[in-house]
C-alpha cells in the first residue's frame, strides 16, 4: 500500500518537474527564436560597419561596437592585474594577516551582490565627477572593472587553491623564492582558471547596461579617444526600443549581435572548462 | 652512454676521486632540544640528534611520531606551514638554521629534499631541471645542459629519457618520476639530502631501483631518510633513530649505529618495535 | 668549478619576495576598498538631501515630484518590493523544480544538455529580457487587460531573469548532498521521491534558502528589465495590471538630468536599495554558514 502510494507520488513529482522544465525551455526558446527571426534580416556586413543614422533607426552599429570593445578593454586592463594580485594574495599568502584577507574576502562577497545600478551611481559620483573623468569610456570601463572584480578573483583564487600543495613544497625545497615559484610555476598552472574567470567577467561586462547609462554615456558617435563618451551595445538596444519610435528593427538586430557575442564567449568558457578538467598538463 | 661526459660530476660517486672537505665521522648537523608545535598541538618535544657527514641516517617510528616534522625543520620547510612554531637549535656546518638571518633559499639549495610522492612539476623533463638551476643563478646554456646530463646520468635516467627530454615529466612512470626528482635535487649539488619515505609510494621493482640509487649516494652526500620499512633501514642505514610518541609529543627514544640498534637495543620499546610487537 | 656557487647566489630573491608581497597587498587593498568607497560615496552624495529634507519627507510627502519639491519614495519602494516578491514567488518554485529535473529526473544526457542551456540563459543580458518583454509580452498583456506595461509584466520578466540563476544555485546545493546519504537511503529501501523528500531536500535546505535569498537580492537590484516593461508611472498599484515604477527604474530614468536635492534624493534611494540588498546578502552568507543537519 505504502510503496504503491510512493510510486504515485514519484510519478507525480516526475510529471511536475518534466512539465516545468519543458515550459521553461519553450519560453526561453520562444525568446531566442523571436530575436533571431526578427533580427537576422537586419544583420549584415553593412550593419556592422556603418554608423547609425536617424537616431539609430537606420544605418549600422560600427561606433557602438568600437565603444563596447574599448569599454571592455579598459575594464579588463584594470581588473585583470588587480584581480590576479588579490587572488594570489588570498590563496597563497593568507597565513600572514589572516584577519585582513578574511575582511577582503568578505567585502568581495558583498560586492558581488551589489546591484549594477548602484555601481552606476558610484561610478558617476566617483569616476565621472570626483576624478573628473566625465561621461567617458574610461569611466564606464572603470565602473565595470569594479563590478567584474569579484568574479575574476573568485575564479582565479579557486584555480590557485586547486593546485596541488606539492608544487609549493617541492619548489620551496629546491630553494626557489616565492616570487619565482609564483611566476614560473603557479601562475602558468593556474592559467586555465584565470582564463575561465576572464571570460566569465567579460560576459558579465558585455551584458551590463545599468552601470553604463550614466558613466560611459549615450553618445553614438565614433569615439576619438578613451576620454570620449561612447555608447555600449546594451545601451543602444535600450535606447532604440524605449526612446526611438520605429527603432525596433535595429534594436532586434543589435540584440542578435549581442546574444551572438555572448554565445561565442560562453562556448569559449565551456571549451576551456573542458580542456582544463581533461588535461591539466602544461608542456613548456 | 651516448655522449661523452665532458664536465666532471658534481659529486662523484667514487668518493676517492675528490677528497671531501671534512672527515666523514664528524657530525654535520646538530639538533638540540628541538620543539615543533602546530598551533596548540606539540608535535616534537626536545629532540636532540647529531647527523654524521656522508652517512645514511634512518628515522623510523610509528605514524604521527614526528619524523616528517623533524625532517622539514632541517630545511625550514616548516616556514610554509601556517601556525607552525619551531624552537631549539639546529646547527648545519657553521649555519644556525633557525636564525631569522639565515638565507633559507641558499640553505634549501644546500639541503635537498625528496618527498614520499614523486612530485615533478607539470613541465617537460628538461624544464623540471632547468628551472631550479636558472633560479639559482646558472644561466649559461652549455653549463645547464651539462648539468642536466650529469644529474640524469647519476640517477640512471639519462639512457631512458635522453631522447624525450622535451616531453612531459608527468608521463614518466612513478619510479622514473622519483628518480627525476632526485636528479632535480642533485643538479643543485646539495650537501645533504632529506628523504621522506622515498620508496613507499613505488612498486617493488621501482622501489628497489631507487633504493640502490640512494645507497650509491652515500659518501658524497649526507642522507637523512624516513622509512617505515625496518628491513630497508637495516640494509641501508649507518645510523638509526627511533621516534616515539611520548607524553603527547614526538621524541627520539633511541639513536644508535645500525648494528647496535638492531642487535642491542637499549630501550624496551625499541625491542618491541623491532620485533613487530608495537608500532 | 662549482665551489663558488654558494656566494654567487644573489640575495635579490628576498627583495623580490618583499616587492611581490607589497604589490599583492596593494592589489588586495584596492579590491577590498571598492566596497568601502561605494558605501562612502553613496552616503556622501545623499547627505545634502537628508540634511535639507530629513528622513520623514521621503516617506510622507504627497508624491514624487522633485520639480515641485516633493520627494515621496514610498510608491517606488513598494513597487520594488511587489515586483521582487512576485518574481521570487514565481521563480523560486519553478527554479527548484527545474533543479530537481536536472539533478534527479532527467536522463543523464538530457540533464547535462539542460544544465548547459540554463548556464547559457544565466548570461543573457537583462536589456534583452527587457526588450523581449517590451515587444512581445507587453502587447500580449495589453490585449488581455490594457494598458500592458504593468506590474504583471515586470513580475513575469523579472521571474524569467532570475530563473536561471535560481535554478543553478538550487542545483549546486542539491549536488552538494553527499552521495553516501543517497546510498544509505537506497539501502533502507526508500524510493526516489521518498529519498528526495526525506533525505536530499532536508540536507540541501540551507543551500536552497541561500539560493532563494541570493535570487531575491538579484531581483531587488535589477534595473533594465523592469524599467522597460513596468510603465514607470509613480503610483501605488491597485491591481497587477497597473503600471508602476521601481527604485532602480527611477534612478535610471532621472539620474541623467537630476541636479541638487533631486540628484541627492536619487542617491538616497540608492542607499535604501543598497541596504535592502546588503541585508539579503548577509542573510544569505549567514544561512550558508549554518551547519547542515538532516
Ligand atoms: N601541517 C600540519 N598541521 C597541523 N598538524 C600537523 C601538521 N603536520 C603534522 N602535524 C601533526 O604533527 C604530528 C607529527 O606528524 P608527522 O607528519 O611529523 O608524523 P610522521 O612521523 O611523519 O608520521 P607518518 O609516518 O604518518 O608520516 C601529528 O600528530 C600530526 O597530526
Ligand atoms: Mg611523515
Amino acid at each position: 500500500m505504502s510503496s504503491h502510494h510512493q510510486a504515485i507520488q514519484d510519478k507525480l513529482a516526475m510529471g511536475i518537474t518534466w512539465s516545468v522544465a519543458m515550459l521553461l525551455m519553450s519560453t526561453f526558446l520562444w525568446l531566442f527564436s523571436d530575436i533571431v527571426i526578427h533580427g537576422i534580416s537586419g544583420v549584415s556586413w553593412e550593419f556592422l560597419t556603418a554608423r547609425p543614422l536617424n537616431a539609430g533607426r537606420e544605418g549600422g552599429i560600427a561606433p557602438i561596437l568600437v565603444s563596447t570593445a574599448l569599454i571592455l578593454m579598459v575594464c579588463m586592463a584594470i581588473a585583470l592585474p588587480i584581480g590576479l594580485g588579490t587572488a594570489i594574495l588570498l590563496s597563497e599568502l593568507t597565513h600572514q594577516f589572516g584577519w585582513m584577507s578574511n575582511l577582503i574576502r568578505r567585502s568581495l562577497d558583498v560586492l558581488a551582490g551589489i546591484p549594477s545600478i548602484v555601481f552606476g551611481l558610484f561610478g558617476n559620483a566617483f569616476f565621472c565627477i570626483t576624478l573628473g573623468l566625465g561621461f567617458s569610456i574610461v569611466s564606464g570601463g572603470l565602473t565595470l572593472a569594479c563590478m567584474v572584480l569579484p568574479i575574476l578573483i573568485r575564479s582565479t583564487e579557486e584555480g590557485f587553491r586547486a593546485l596541488p600543495a606539492d608544487y609549493r613544497l617541492s619548489a620551496a625545497a629546491l630553494g626557489l623564492s616565492q616570487a619565482s615559484t609564483l611566476i614560473s610555476l603557479l601562475i602558468p598552472a593556474a592559467m586555465p582558471a584565470m582564463l575561465a574567470g576572464f571570460i566569465l567577467g567579460l560576459g558579465r561586462a558585455i551584458a551590463e547596461t545599468a552601470a553604463l547609462i550614466f558613466t560611459s554615456g549615450y553618445v553614438d558617435r565614433m569615439p576619438e579617444s578613451l576620454w570620449d563618451s561612447g555608447r555600449a551595445l546594451s545601451i543602444h538596444i535600450y535606447d532604440l526600443s524605449m526612446n526611438v519610435p520605429g527603432g525596433n528593427a535595429n534594436a532586434y538586430a543589435t540584440a542578435l549581435v549581442l546574444i551572438t557575442l555572448l554565445f561565442i564567449i560562453n562556448a569559449g568558457a565551456q571549451a576551456i572548462g573542458h580542456r582544463w578538467s581533461s588535461k591539466r598538463v602544461l608542456v613548456a | 652512454m651516448n655522449q661523452p661526459n665532458t664536465i666532471p660530476a658534481l659529486k662523484p660517486s667514487d668518493s676517492k676521486r675528490t677528497p671531501r672537505p671534512h672527515p666523514s665521522s664528524e657530525p654535520f648537523i646538530f639538533t638540540e632540544n628541538l620543539n615543533v608545535r602546530y598551533g596548540s598541538q606539540q608535535a616534537l618535544g626536545g629532540v636532540s640528534l647529531s647527523i654524521k657527514q656522508g652517512k645514511i641516517t634512518a628515522l623510523v617510528g610509528p605514524s604521527g611520531s614526528g619524523k616528517t616534522s623533524f625532517l622539514t625543520c632541517l630545511n625550514r620547510l616548516t616556514d610554509l606551514v601556517p601556525h607552525c612554531q619551531v624552537s631549539g637549535s639546529i646547527q648545519f656546518g657553521k649555519i644556525d638554521v633557525l636564525s631569522p638571518d639565515t638565507n633559507v633559499l641558499q640553505l634549501r639549495r644546500r639541503i635537498g629534499m625528496i618527498f614520499q610522492k614523486p612530485n615533478p612539476f607539470p613541465f617537460s623533463i628538461r624544464k623540471n631541471l632547468v628551472f631550479p638551476l636558472r633560479e639559482h643563478g646558472i644561466k649559461d646554456t652549455a653549463t645547464i645542459d651539462a648539468r642536466i646530463q650529469e644529474s640524469l646520468t647519476r640517477v640512471g635516467l639519462w639512457k631512458e629519457v635522453y631522447d624525450r627530454l622535451d616531453s612531459s615529466a608527468l608521463a614518466l612512470s612513478g619510479g622514473q618520476q622519483q628518480r627525476l626528482c632526485i636528479a632535480r635535487a642533485l643538479s643543485l649539488s646539495p650537501e645533504v639530502l632529506l628523504m621522506d619515505e622515498p620508496c613507499s609510494a613505488l612498486d617493488p621493482i621501482s622501489s628497489g631501483v631507487v633504493e640502490d640509487l640512494i645507497a650509491s649516494l652515500r659518501g658524497p652526500y649526507t642522507i637523512v631518510m624516513v622509512t617505515h620499512n625496518l628491513a630497508q633501514a637495516r640494509r641501508m642505514a649507518d645510523h638509526v633513530a627511533l621516534f616515539w610518541l611520548q607524553h603527547g609529543n614526538g621524541q627520539i627514544i633511541e639513536s644508535q649505529p645500525t648494528r647496535e640498534f638492531f642487535h642491542h637495543p637499549q630501550h624496551k620499546l625499541t625491542k618491541e618495535y623491532i620485533d613487530g610487537v608495537r608500532g | 668549478m662549482f665551489k663558488t656557487w654558494s656566494s654567487s647566489i644573489p640575495s635579490f630573491p628576498y627583495h623580490r619576495d618583499q616587492l611581490l608581497r607589497w604589490a599583492l597587498w596593494s592589489c588586495a587593498s584596492i579590491a577590498g576598498l571598492i566596497l568601502v568607497f561605494i558605501i562612502l560615496f553613496l552616503i556622501l552624495e545623499s547627505v545634502p538631501a537628508l540634511r535639507h529634507l530629513g528622513v520623514n519627507r521621503f516617506m510622507f510627502d504627497p508624491s514624487w515630484h522633485p520639480g515641485e519639491n516633493t520627494f515621496n519614495l514610498m510608491p517606488m519602494i513598494l513597487g520594488t518590493l511587489f515586483t521582487t516578491i512576485g518574481a521570487i514567488a514565481l521563480a523560486g518554485p519553478i527554479g527548484f523544480c527545474s533543479a530537481l529535473f536536472c539533478h534527479c529526473y532527467a536522463p543523464p544526457r538530457l540533464a547535462s544538455l539542460y544544465g548547459r542551456f540554463i548556464e547559457l540563459l544565466a548570461g543573457i543580458p537583462s536589456v534583452v529580457f527587457g526588450f523581449w518583454g517590451l515587444v512581445v509580452l507587453v502587447p500580449l498583456i495589453n490585449q488581455w487587460h490594457p494598458p500592458g506595461p504593468s506590474m504583471l509584466a515586470g513580475i513575469l520578466i523579472l521571474a524569467m531573469m532570475i530563473l536561471p540563476t535560481t535554478s543553478l544555485l538550487a542545483q549546486s546545493s542539491l549536488a552538494q548532498v553527499p552521495t553516501e546519504y543517497l546510498r544509505g537511503a537506497a539501502a533502507l529501501g526508500l524510493g526516489r521521491w521518498a529519498t528526495l523528500r526525506r533525505v536530499v531536500i532536508p540536507a540541501a535546505k540551507s543551500g536552497l534558502w541561500t539560493a532563494a535569498l541570493l535570487a531575491t537580492g538579484r531581483a531587488l537590484g535589477e534595473t533594465m528589465a523592469v524599467l522597460m516593461v513596468c510603465g514607470n508611472v509613480v503610483q501605488i498599484p491597485s491591481s497587477i495590471f497597473d503600471p508602476i515604477r521601481t527604485l532602480t527604474a527611477n534612478m535610471a530614468l532621472e539620474m541623467a538630468y537630476a541636479v541638487d536635492d533631486h540628484r541627492s534624493a536619487l542617491f538616497v534611494s540608492g542607499v535604501v536599495l543598497l541596504l535592502m540588498v546588503l541585508i539579503l546578502v548577509t542573510a544569505a552568507n549567514w544561512s550558508n554558514r549554518v551547519p547542515r543537519h538532516v
